[in-house]
């Protein structure tokens, strides 16, 4: 998991942000503070950040700051699932999952009109695994399972869901965010989905809603 | 959810209580709270010691002020002594005082007199009339200003019951739109218009668009970028 770093000089000469303005969104945190990485350098400490997902998020915020407030930009980029609930007619009429994904996941997650954010999440992330090829349809239950049982337990903190399988046996299982794991050899890690990436991007889809 | 039950926390002379919701806190006195406080505002007449954390809308402190876990507040104004162990958060913060925090401290405003020791001070526009040593490792904001303590009349300093210390700040970065300082030591300022005023030594000050420097500053480096 290597990432090519960027130092803050770097990031604000690339960007032409000035030192206010990123402090500012790291205090209404839509910069998240892992991505703010210390390194000893000559000068005492320096910061440096994940170069690709930084500026993107800039990129982001910059395009979107004029139709939105600081803090309904914070609310989009919180690892914390908003309040809202979501109509199913509307997931499948906006794409957003696909009706095989809806009414696959129908028996577990609970067959309703309206989902709430946390539902729509989980379909959402099992829509993108089954859209990826790497997961098979017999795989979907036990990814919604895990996510169900578990995802409460990260109370809006980052965290990771993660596929390994061994000759053919899959094992779904989920870790904070920015965790390493490693495995015995044979097992093979089939995905690695970031569940706060999923989140941002369904609430970009729903809030043009 | 919401019960409409409207509770106070009232401590008048010495107690103990456990904290919890309420609608007022109030402490005059010398108190012990134990467990979190959630309320809408918070005031302080004397001592306390909260083992938890404190959020409310409001707070206000005259006295000392120990809380074990984070300051989270949309208004404070201290006059005293505050240290908390965790972080303190908030929008408006006034001082009076002297501040010790063990975590982050992230407001949008700061106007202080007194002495601060924090590691990590984020905050929109800082205002700081230094008034004993202080330590911030790292300041990082909009509009930073650092002075010391402007005049003090001649017959408020002769009834100060000591000579006040020698007031600087030392500092590991700082970094900002708009930055004033005095008397602060720091390795590294980096900004866009910087002024090192009077008392100042700082190793390497990195700017975009200004810089200036009183005659009785040390920079040892100052780098256009």
């Amino acid at each position: 998991m290597e990432e090519e770093l960027i130092s803050k000089k770097e990031l604000l000469d690339l960007t032409g942000i000035s030192y206010g303005q990123l402090y500012r969104w790291k205090r209404k945190q839509i910069i998240p503070e892992e991505w703010f990485i210390r390194k000893s350098a000559f000068t005492g400490q320096e910061t440096f950040f994940p170069k690709q997902r930084m500026l993107a998020r800039i990129d982001k915020i910059l395009h979107m700051k004029d139709g939105l407030s600081l803090d309904e930009l914070a609310e989009m980029f919180s690892p914390i699932p908003s309040g809202q609930s979501i109509r199913v007619l509307d997931i499948l009429e906006r794409n957003i999952v696909s009706r095989s994904s809806v009414e696959l996941a129908a028996p577990y997650v609970g067959q309703s009109e309206l989902y709430n954010f946390e539902q729509t999440l989980y379909l959402y992330i099992l829509d993108q695994c089954l859209l990826s090829g790497e997961m098979s349809l017999e795989e979907g239950p036990q990814l919604l399972r895990t996510l169900m049982e578990h995802y409460g337990k990260y109370e809006g903190k980052n965290c990771d869901v993660l596929m390994i399988r061994k000759m053919g046996m899959s094992v779904v299982m989920m870790l904070s965010a920015g965790s390493e794991a490693f495995f015995e050899s044979g097992a093979k890690i089939i995905f690695r989905v970031s569940v706060a990436k999923c989140i941002e991007e369904l609430k970009l889809k729903i809030s043009t809603l | 959810m919401v019960e409409e039950t409207v509770r106070h926390l009232l401590i008048s002379g010495i107690g103990a209580l456990k904290g919890g919701i309420f609608q007022e806190a109030k402490i005059e006195g010398v108190g012990d709270v134990d467990g979190d406080v959630v309320c809408t505002n918070f005031k302080l007449d004397g001592k306390v010691k909260v083992d938890g954390s404190v959020s409310a809308q409001k707070v206000e402190m005259n006295g000392v002020a120990f809380i074990t876990g984070s300051l989270r507040s949309d208004s404070m104004s201290v006059q005293g002594k505050l240290e908390v162990k965790g972080d303190l958060i908030g929008e408006d913060l006034q001082l009076n005082a002297k501040l010790i925090v063990k975590g982050r401290c992230e407001t949008e405003s700061l106007r202080a007199n007194g002495s601060l020791r924090m590691g990590m001070l984020n905050a929109g526009s800082v205002h700081i009339e230094l008034n004993g040593t202080s330590h911030i490792a790292e300041i990082g904001g909009g509009h930073i200003h650092i002075q010391k303590q402007s005049a003090v009349s001649l017959n408020k300093w002769l009834k100060a019951p000591e000579i006040p210390p020698v007031s600087k700040l030392t500092a590991q970065m700082i970094e900002g739109d708009d930055i004033y300082l005095e008397y602060t030591t720091a390795a590294v300022v980096r900004g866009t218009n910087i002024i090192i005023g009077p008392g100042c030594k700082i190793g390497l000050v990195e700017y975009k668009a200004k810089f200036d420097q009183d005659k009785k500053a040390k920079v040892e480096r100052a780098e256009r970028i």
